[in-house]
């Protein structure tokens, strides 16, 4: 039996264009977002469960503690439907789906006990960022919770509980393991917090030549309409928060400082580097600003744009991505923190500079930690010599010829590399699950057989996951 | 469409590949020119701001294309032909001018200066209710005022520029 269908529908279809449209129906009703919904019935049937749970003696630690989920869950599903509940109608059904209840990204969902739930994220964050999601994300609003999810949560949590931020926290791993994923889950998650949030989901667009440029002073060169679109983009993710707060004149609020770039281009990119010297100012009546950016390596990455004298141009020269840069070298320092994620899907983007300087990062201690990989020969050294002092060629050593390397005065500083691992057999089995109640994986019986051939055949790789499912 | 410097221009397309449709401008001058003018690589014609386009003709007006350019071309290749030169006479034949072998060879030349290479005349290819074959077109008359010798003299040159459109 389901529970009240009101709230937020959410649409999922297929990344490449063929829409099945699955309409999984957040839960807000009976006016509880904490209840559990129908969803964890069938979570992970008892069979399962207990194939999942059969192994050698005695249990690991995490496995102890997914079983005490699974029971907490089992027993708040039994004092619910002990309660007396009058649900209200249903609302009209918008596409064939199936209808799931499912909880939402509030921050009070974002706790142990909800760990492997897909949760939808909240309509207005999603409508604010409108559409613009990392690429194969398009269209799927609903992103499970994962252990990963939460320590960066905590871990993002003690740089906003020091001074300043002193650091950046950079998402690694292989790709399609959950970077960009776990980037907006973040940034909702601290949106709904009530920090200040500036979240890009693609910089792709900016180096990629779909923006007109013009010569600024010295080097460098504006892009008017980007740094328009930005301070949009600012301004509709904030909301209401921007009203509130003065400038340090106190002669207008921040709304209006972005309000004055957005309307004109040419005062777009004056008005972000004001907005941001205003941002890392000290203020204690301010909420804490999180900067989250997908697709960091653009900033250090070369731009389909050429200069007058038909030379590439690196990121670095456009004065959009130097305001963004002064966060990274600790220019200015915010209450908050910044977090971004490497992407390693994008050819256009790639920098080896930047993927380099991560790897040799101290990692943030999580609880899963892949084996170090051994260093790639490529990022060895960025200028190596041999014996005789003849500088390598670029086959043996690439990092020699990132154009980047040698501007040391855009160097990040103060980088922690936090590792986004790959699904463990438990997460697979909670996402094969999903796609299965919202109809994507037709008579499939999700038992631990199929559960560990699909393990064996992604390496539990989120994005071969979803590719794999949506293939059949 | 984006009349330009004599041409029109298709509107839809990226900057430097609308700028191709020029006489006498090719990929690499079209994306220098883009360069020199900072237009961003994914511009679109019709996306152009107006400054840039007085920009864009301006330059094109200083370079040598179109009717000039055709021009020059035309008087080096009649200049070839009153010195009585080797190349000049290859020209007036339709043959190929650069010392390459015509027993294996020398389609294209000979296709260009309706020479009877056409499609139709293609081995294995049906024949066509049309043809693009320069020799199966119909020719203009060559016009009274000129005395015949001259006419002959020039038809190299009228069937080089005509060739684009099917003369």
């Amino acid at each position: 039996m389901r529970l009240a269908v009101q709230g937020t529908l959410v649409k999922w279809s297929t990344r490449n264009g063929r829409s099945r449209a699955f309409s999984c129906t957040a839960v807000n009703g009976g006016g509880d977002a904490n209840s559990v919904g129908d969803f964890s019935t069938v979570f992970f049937d008892k069979f399962l469960m207990n194939s999942l749970l059969e192994e050698e003696q005695p249990l690991s630690l995490r496995k102890q503690k997914y079983a005490r989920i699974l029971e907490t869950k089992a027993r708040e599903k039994a004092e619910d439907a002990a309660q007396p509940r009058n649900s209200p109608p249903t609302a009209e059904r918008k596409s064939a789906g199936p209808a799931l209840a499912l909880g939402t990204w509030i921050p009070e969902n974002a706790n142990e006990n909800r760990i492997l739930e897909p949760l939808a994220l909240p309509e207005d964050f999603l409508s604010s960022i409108s559409k613009n999601y990392p690429k194969y994300l398009a269209d799927a609003p609903s992103l499970m919770l994962r252990q990963t999810t939460l320590e960066l949560i905590e871990a993002i949590k003690k740089q906003g509980d020091k001074k300043v931020s002193d650091s950046t926290l950079v998402l690694d791993g292989v790709r399609g393991t959950g970077k960009s994923a776990t980037l907006m889950q973040v940034a909702s998650h601290f949106r709904s917090s009530g920090w200040l949030v500036i979240y890009i989901p693609r910089l792709l667009e900016w180096v990629l030549g779909i923006e007109p440029y013009e010569k600024a002073q010295g080097e460098l060169f504006n892009q008017p309409y980007l740094s328009a679109k930005v301070l949009e983009s600012i301004l509709k993710i904030n909301g209401r928060a921007l009203s509130k707060i003065k400038t340090k004149r106190g002669d207008s609020t921040l709304e209006e400082l972005i309000k004055r770039g957005m309307t004109r281009p040419e005062l777009a990119q004056p008005a972000v580097e004001e907005l941001f010297i205003e941002l890392s100012t000290e203020d204690e009546s301010r909420p804490p600003l999180l900067i989250a950016i997908d697709q960091i390596n653009g900033f250090y990455t070369k731009t389909e744009y050429r200069n007058v004298d038909s030379s590439v141009l690196t990121a670095d020269r456009f004065t959009l991505v130097r305001s963004f840069l002064r966060f990274l070298t600790q220019e200015h320092q915010v209450k908050g923190a910044v977090v971004g994620a490497l992407d390693f899907s994008t050819p256009q983007i790639s920098s080896r500079f930047l993927e380099h300087v991560v790897s040799q990062s101290p990692s943030y201690p999580t609880s899963r930690q892949s084996a170090p990989r051994p260093l790639a020969r490529k990022y060895q050294d960025l200028s190596v010599v041999d014996k005789y002092g003849v500088l390598q060629p670029k086959d043996v050593t690439p990092g020699s010829y990132d154009s980047v390397a040698d501007k040391k005065d855009i160097y990040p500083k103060g980088i922690i590399r936090f590792e986004v691992p790959t699904f463990d057999r438990w997460e697979t089995a909670s996402i094969l699950n999903f796609y299965k109640e919202a109809g994507l994986l037709f008579a499939r019986d999700i038992n631990r057989n199929y559960v560990d051939a699909q393990l064996l055949f992604t390496g539990g790789n989120g994005w071969r996951l979803f590719r794999a499912t949506h293939g059949l | 469409m984006l009349y330009l410097v004599g041409v029109n221009l298709p509107d839809e397309k990226y900057v430097p590949f609308a700028l191709k449709n020029i006489y006498g401008v090719g990929l690499k001058t079209a994306q220098n020119l883009c360069h020199q003018l900072l237009i961003h690589p994914r511009c679109r014609l019709r996306d152009l701001p107006e400054e840039k386009v007085t920009q864009l003709s301006q330059v094109l007006n200083s370079m040598k294309i179109e009717a000039e350019l055709r021009r020059e071309t035309k008087n080096r290749i009649l200049r070839l032909i009153d010195i009585g030169s080797y190349r000049g006479w290859r020209h007036l034949r339709g043959l190929p001018v650069r010392g390459q072998r015509t027993r294996p060879s020398g389609r294209t030349a000979r296709r260009l200066n309706g020479k009877g290479l056409g499609l139709e005349n293609r081995k294995g290819m049906e024949k066509r209710t049309y043809t693009t074959s320069a020799a199966a077109a119909p020719r203009p008359p060559t016009p009274p005022t000129w005395s015949l010798s001259l006419a002959k003299a020039v038809a190299p040159v009228v069937r080089f520029f005509g060739r684009a459109r099917g003369l």
